[in-house]
């Protein structure tokens, strides 16, 4: 468990990751200067996906995806037909 | 129109003559519920000339670091085991289309 938090947090660093995490500190700034507490909630919401690397922005979401065991070989698909 | 569980390997599939778009979604996603109609949409366009795959990202974890999927949805498009494109976010189906006639044309002419 600890290994896959661990890799959740320290990979795959997106531009939209980055992008979340410069909300984040910035509005925590704000709320910290100017004691602003929607900025606040909106640094800890915004902070939050950054290192959990979790929530959707600009129409993508980022997958909850860490290394396994499995084979390449054996990927699950669904044709459309 | 419908989807079928697999019947040839994901490997297989992806190194065929014919293109494959290959479209990497979670369950919970709210972008790639909307990529459903879409692609849909996107073979009855195009029928037999394309094959059309969705997969799980986090059911096949490893398949989705091995095409560097960090968003969902991300569509791949592969012929004869090459990726010609990949792309993540939501792409409209006329988009869609024009892309996968440009790419696999220019793969036609190397």
């Amino acid at each position: 468990m600890f290994s896959n938090l661990s890799e959740q947090i320290f990979t795959n660093w997106h531009p939209m990751r980055w992008v979340a995490l410069t909300f984040g500190l910035v509005l925590g700034y704000n709320w910290l200067v100017h004691n602003a507490s929607l900025s606040g909630a909106l640094s800890i919401f915004f902070l939050f996906q950054a290192v959990t690397n979790t929530g959707c922005m600009a129409g993508q979401c980022a997958p909850r995806a860490v290394a396994s065991d499995d084979q390449i070989e054996d990927v699950e698909y669904e044709e459309i037909k | 129109m419908s989807t079928e569980t697999k019947q040839m390997s994901f490997n297989d599939i992806i190194k065929g003559e014919t293109p494959v778009l290959v479209d990497f979604y979670a369950d919970w996603c709210g972008p790639c519920k909307m990529m459903g109609p879409i692609l849909h949409d996107l073979k009855k366009r195009l029928g037999d000339s394309i094959n059309i795959i969705k997969i799980d990202a986090e059911k096949n974890p490893q398949a989705a670091i091995k095409y560097q999927v960090r968003g969902v949805p991300t569509l791949i498009l592969f012929k004869n085991g090459d990726i010609l494109w990949q792309q993540s976010g939501v792409v409209r189906t006329p988009q869609l289309e024009q892309i996968i006639n440009q790419k696999t044309a220019e793969y036609e002419q190397r």
